[in-house]
């Protein structure tokens, strides 16, 4: 089946650094990937080499099959049909709502109905008249994807567009989006650094590394099963310890663990990640001490000690507050890597 | 960029400011004000010879001559001005009736024939120059120039004939055709340099322009083709003078003129300043510096002029051509204004 | 996302009232001048002076001037100003400061040079050709400078929704750029109707030229103020379109986070046109007249005549011109900030009024002045300190398009925070505001600088008596006809000028980079 995008092996420098190192990705029609990474990774680059802003050094990217990019030709953005949200939206300042959705339409298609039909797969046919300066920061992404979507592309590329929204905003607006995508039947690139919205709207993501995809996968199985420390760290809360690895099991200082499966590097001294929500209280379990417990609302959070060690643990908030001798141990598979040298 | 800082800023702003609070600047008592409006070389001149001969010091506004005569409108009777020098008649003429001249003295009016000054005596001729005609020796010869300054006002001059409608000279000339041929002939006379004539902003400007070729001829005053020449070399010159004679109005003799400011606070001192400019060191000192013609009789000018007696102009006053508001009129009728 | 101004909407402080009423009373003078003297010509001397041939045929020859210079030069500026900010044109820094600098050129120098050379160059086609030469850069660096400032997000948007890189500029580029262009073009017609010099030299005639003339041939100013006002009428609508223009358009930038760094747009095989084209525009708005300043200094007799005068003529533009730009940069600060934070019908018709007065030619505005000045402070009448309160009537919406940019940047917040630290509201803004919109300030006194270093008419009628400029020299002995002496005051006026220009295009072109 032809992919949506297909990226091969591109890579990038701006001024000798590069940013890109050979990238593979690829998405399938339809579907939503997010290109998660911490900033500097190369994700924006990736994103406007697909969308054509930039032209890339080596490697190919094809969309719907079809070479855009590599061996020394560029399709310029306009000729290549992707639509894009950047981030904070860019609405056109001295357009209305409507200017801003009709502006990718010829000109007879330019009606109100085509500009209405658009704004209502992101709820604001209320609001064409309004300008952006009118509108609040959600209102405003939601238009700018509206604009994006409004020519009927195939594919989507999304800069960060929650960025600067706050917390509950990106939540719903997140979930909005999706749906305004899949109604839309467009792929969609979304690049992001915060893993939960990664995981939330795509149905792959694309871990992002030093220029290079570390891991690409639906979104549990990068969670569960990250492919390194670092995309354990890009993709979640992890915890890293110190444990003897024997077959597909471990014995950490929480007491046993399940692997996911028997490391590659074989029995002995590993680094096995845990995410937090698998440290559950409770016996049986390794005896811990509680030296601080912080109120947050709907859970505590607790500081323990084990041993030698420190961990941040969560607990269903507590009647009193008391410090007090507490059991730990892990739940569920963890992934095991080789010892932090 | 180096960032400015805000201290450096203030303290350089007020450092900048600092000399407009100061107050005007004092003049000793014998410091005479000059408004000039005539060229700065002969004004200069005059003014360094009087001061050397006198040891008062006079200090000098230059402008033009109306727009001088403008500001003492405006200023009125608290003009700072003590005298006036203008390149033409007609402002000092409106300034004399508006009363804002004395009387000048009437050892100093003797000092020059009476033509070279106002019939009211409040107003002084200072030098005297002629109308003429500069043309290009390459685009046309002298002998197949019309007599009458009124023949180049026609189709035969169709672009071909250079005039300044905002000079004084130019008033007074198309005031000297009204006197001699009437109304119509001087209506006429601008209409038709209107239709087949070329504007020029000022004299240099024109005979320049028949100098480099631009166009055949002009209307203007003897002394602008010598202060061109002086710039490039009289031997350089394409540029030559027709004089028209023969009482043509095209031959009309004008002045240039001043005045003491009848709001003057140093009464003596103006008039002392008047007499300077009309006795021989003054005239002197004026004909060195530009090519017109001393009006004090026994000064001789050094440039090699037409001979005044031999000129033939028409047989009018400085009175005669110097009514501005019917100057004025006659440019508005024809368009000019 | 709203401008940061548009929740400073309530009066201005006391302090700032106050400061915004000193220039006030100053562009008022002219406006109560030409009434005055207008009403003596009486209703029926009103109307014949309106329905003259010779009125139409100077509203004809003043609109063409104004709108087709206008025209070019918003042309030629924004064409320069995207080779320069926007293209990968080779040795940009050059290039930056170059477009700048026909400014440094006065109007007149290049008229004189030009017409001298054929007269073919005089005339209406002429003047409009030679006038766009050297005003172009009053649109060239507020759109610079706006193209610089641009989130290049737009430009990204617009290639995906599949318009060209040509459809892009005009659907978004252009727009963004809108207010710059039109501040940009209102200075160039104001210039362009108050112009004179040139204008004489060029043989046109406008409003202008007619009110000089008028001034020139007779003694009574009822004529000359009439045709000052309409001359004010015409500036009317076009210095309250622009205002209009800047409230239609929004322009904003995404406050937060880091702003992309343009990518330059490949000339490709262009280059060398773009290169070449470039390069003529500037060697034929400053070499020429450059030239032509050294052939009259190499033939003329006169060259060295007048250089003892050079030293006092110097020192007459730098103490006229230096302090006259900080006195009407300060004038022109409260009109601007009053106009920005506290936006209402009073403060825009303050705002406003200046550039309705700039329209005015320099003779009207100083015989206003003088009137007044006569009347009612004589002891002040002919110090510098009149003639920089003539000064700020004349050049007040240079100072304050100057300084619009920097002050519509600075945060409001900065303010306020000073003021919750203790900070009086006048302090808060010594302390906070003013820090903030210095390179505004910087580029206000060097426009400043520059066009007073060049002022003719008012420094003439106003300036203390026996203070010479550089431009008065010029002028003096160019009517001598020696223009071969009046050369070296006229490149010493240029070679002046270039600090100037060259601070001011580096004050207005970082303004965003900040």
């Amino acid at each position: 089946m032809t992919k949506s995008v297909q990226v091969r092996d591109v890579s990038k420098a701006f001024a000798g650094h590069a940013v890109l190192r050979g990238v593979d990705f690829a998405v399938e029609p339809g579907k939503i990937a997010a290109l998660l990474g911490p900033s500097g990774c190369g994700k924006t680059t990736l994103l406007r080499a697909i969308a054509g802003f930039d032209r890339i050094d080596g490697g190919e990217i094809l969309i719907d099959g079809a070479r855009v990019s590599g061996s020394g030709s560029h399709l310029p953005p306009e000729k290549r049909r992707v639509g894009y949200v950047p981030q904070e939206g860019a609405l056109f300042p001295h357009l209305t709502v409507a200017g801003n959705v009709g502006y990718g339409l010829k000109r007879r298609e330019r009606t109100r109905e085509r500009i209405g039909a658009a704004l209502a797969l992101v709820g604001l046919e209320a609001l064409m008249e309004r300008y952006p300066h009118q509108l609040s920061g959600g209102q405003q992404q939601r238009v700018a994807l509206a604009r994006a979507l409004a020519p009927g592309p195939k594919l989507v590329v999304l800069d960060e567009p929650f960025n600067g929204l706050d917390l509950d905003l990106r939540r719903s607006l997140c979930a909005e989006v999706t749906a305004a995508l899949q109604r839309a039947g467009a792929s969609a690139v979304l690049v992001t650094h915060d893993p939960e919205e990664a995981f939330a709207s795509a149905d792959v993501v694309a871990v992002m590394q030093e220029g290079r995809i570390a891991q690409q996968d639906e979104p549990r199985a990068v969670y569960r099963r990250p492919a390194s420390a670092a995309v354990a760290r890009i993709t979640g809360g992890a915890i890293f310890l110190e444990a003897t690895v024997t077959g597909a099991a471990a014995e950490t200082p929480l007491g046993p663990a399940a692997l996911v499966a028997a490391p590659p590097q074989g029995d002995g001294r590993a680094s096995v990640c845990v995410r937090p929500e698998q440290i559950v209280l409770g016996a049986p379990g390794q005896a811990a001490t509680v030296v601080e417990r912080s109120f947050r609302g709907d859970h505590d959070l607790l500081t323990v000690t084990v041993g030698e060690r420190r961990l941040s643990v969560r607990a269903p908030a507590h009647p009193d507050s008391g410090l007090d001798a507490i059991r730990l141990r892990i739940e569920g598979p963890c992934v095991a890597f080789p010892p932090v040298a | 960029m180096k960032p400015l800082h805000r201290r450096d800023v203030l303290r350089a702003g007020v450092a900048l400011a600092a000399p407009a609070l100061l107050p005007a600047r004092a003049f000793a008592a014998e410091t005479l004000v000059l408004y000039n409006g005539q060229h700065a070389e002969p004004a200069t001149a005059v003014v360094h010879a009087f001061m050397a001969a006198t040891g008062v010091t006079v200090a000098i506004r230059k402008g033009g001559s109306a727009q001088l005569a403008n500001q003492i409108v405006e200023e009125g009777a608290r003009s700072p001005a003590d005298v006036f020098f203008s390149e033409e008649t007609a402002p000092v003429t409106t300034l004399a009736a508006r009363k804002l001249l004395a009387p000048v003295d009437k050892a100093t009016l003797d000092q020059i024939p009476a033509r070279y000054a106002a019939n009211d005596g409040r107003w002084i001729g200072v030098t005297a120059r002629c109308r003429v005609v500069a043309y290009d020796k390459q685009a046309v010869k002298a002998e197949e120039l019309p007599a009458s300054v009124l023949d180049f006002a026609t189709p035969a001059f169709k672009d071909r004939v250079a005039y300044v409608p905002t000079s004084g000279e130019f008033q007074s000339q198309s005031l000297a055709i009204l006197r001699l041929k009437g109304r119509d002939a001087a209506l006429g006379w601008l209409k038709g340099l209107k239709e087949n004539g070329r504007v020029y902003n000022g004299n240099v400007a024109a005979v320049q322009a028949v100098q480099r070729g631009e166009i055949a001829t002009a209307l203007v005053n003897s002394y602008y083709w010598y202060a061109v020449a002086d710039e490039i070399g009289p031997e350089n010159m394409r540029c030559e003078l027709h004089y028209l004679g023969k009482k043509d109005p095209g031959a009309l003799v004008t002045l240039s003129a001043a005045g003491a400011l009848a709001s003057s606070k140093k009464p003596e001192l103006a008039q002392r300043f008047l007499a300077f400019m009309t006795g021989d060191a003054g005239q002197k000192a004026i004909v060195e510096a530009v090519a017109e013609y001393p009006v004090r009789p026994g000064v001789a000018s050094p440039y090699d002029l037409k001979p005044l007696d031999q000129l033939d102009p028409p047989d009018l006053t400085p009175d005669d051509v110097s009514d501005a508001v019917e100057a004025l009129s006659l440019q508005r009728e024809a368009g000019l204004a | 996302m709203s401008l940061a101004s548009r929740r400073w909407e309530s009066a201005p402080p006391l302090w700032l009232a106050l400061a915004a009423l000193v220039p006030c009373l100053l562009i008022a003078l002219p406006l109560v001048y030409v009434a005055l003297r207008a009403s003596e010509a009486g209703a029926a001397g009103v109307a014949a002076e309106l329905i003259r041939p010779r009125t139409l045929e100077l509203l004809l020859n003043t609109v063409a001037l104004g709108v087709s210079v206008t025209v070019i030069s918003s042309v030629l500026g924004v064409a320069a100003a995207w080779c320069v900010e926007r293209s990968d044109i080779p040795f940009r820094p050059f290039w930056r400061i170059a477009a700048a600098l026909p400014l440094a050129v006065p109007a007149f120098v290049a008229s004189f040079a030009w017409a001298s050379i054929d007269v073919a160059f005089q005339g209406m086609a002429g003047a409009i050709l030679i006038l766009s030469l050297s005003h172009f850069p009053l649109v060239y660096l507020p759109v610079a400078a706006a193209l610089r400032g641009m989130d290049p997000a737009f430009e990204d948007v617009s290639r995906s929704l599949g318009r060209s890189p040509a459809r892009t500029f005009f659907g978004v580029v252009l727009p963004q750029a809108w207010p710059a262009l039109g501040a940009g073009a209102l200075l160039v017609l104001t210039h362009m109707l108050a112009e004179f010099g040139a204008l004489a030299l060029l043989r046109v005639q406008t409003f202008t030229t007619a009110i000089f003339a008028s001034y020139e041939l007779q003694f009574d100013s009822a004529t000359a103020a009439l045709q000052s006002a309409v001359l004010l009428a015409l500036t009317l609508p076009a210095a309250f379109g622009e205002m209009r223009l800047r409230r239609g358009v929004r322009v904003s930038r995404s406050g937060r986070g880091a702003r992309r760094t343009q990518r330059a747009i490949a000339l490709g095989r262009a280059k060398p046109f773009v290169l070449a084209g470039l390069a003529a525009l500037i060697a034929l708005s400053t070499a020429v007249p450059a030239g032509m300043l050294v052939y009259w200094a190499a033939v003329g007799a006169s060259t060295t005549r007048g250089l003892p005068d050079i030293w006092p003529a110097i020192g007459g533009t730098l103490s006229l011109a230096l302090p006259g730009a900080v006195i009407v940069t300060a004038l022109a600060l409260p009109l601007v900030l009053a106009a920005i934070r506290h936006p209402g019908p009073a403060s825009r018709l303050v705002d406003r009024l200046p550039y309705v007065v700039h329209g005015l030619p320099g003779v009207v505005v100083a015989l206003a002045l003088t009137f007044f000045a006569i009347r009612f402070l004589p002891d002040l009448y002919q110090t510098s300190a009149l003639l920089f309160a003539a000064y700020a009537a004349l050049f007040l919406p240079l100072a304050q398009s100057a300084l619009r940019a920097s002050v519509e940047l600075a945060p409001p917040r900065l303010e306020e925070v000073a003021r919750s630290l203790g900070k009086g509201p006048f302090l808060a803004f010594v302390s906070v505001t003013l820090p903030a919109i210095l390179p505004g300030v910087g580029a206000s006194l060097a426009l400043m600088t520059l066009e007073l270093a060049r002022e003719l008419t008012a420094t003439l009628l106003l300036a203390p008596i026996g203070v010479t400029t550089l431009a008065t020299e010029v002028w003096s002995r160019a009517n001598d006809g020696q223009y071969a002496a009046a050369a070296p005051f006229a490149a010493l006026l240029v070679a002046l000028s270039a600090l100037p220009v060259y601070v001011f295009t580096r004050r207005s072109l970082e303004l965003h980079d900040l």
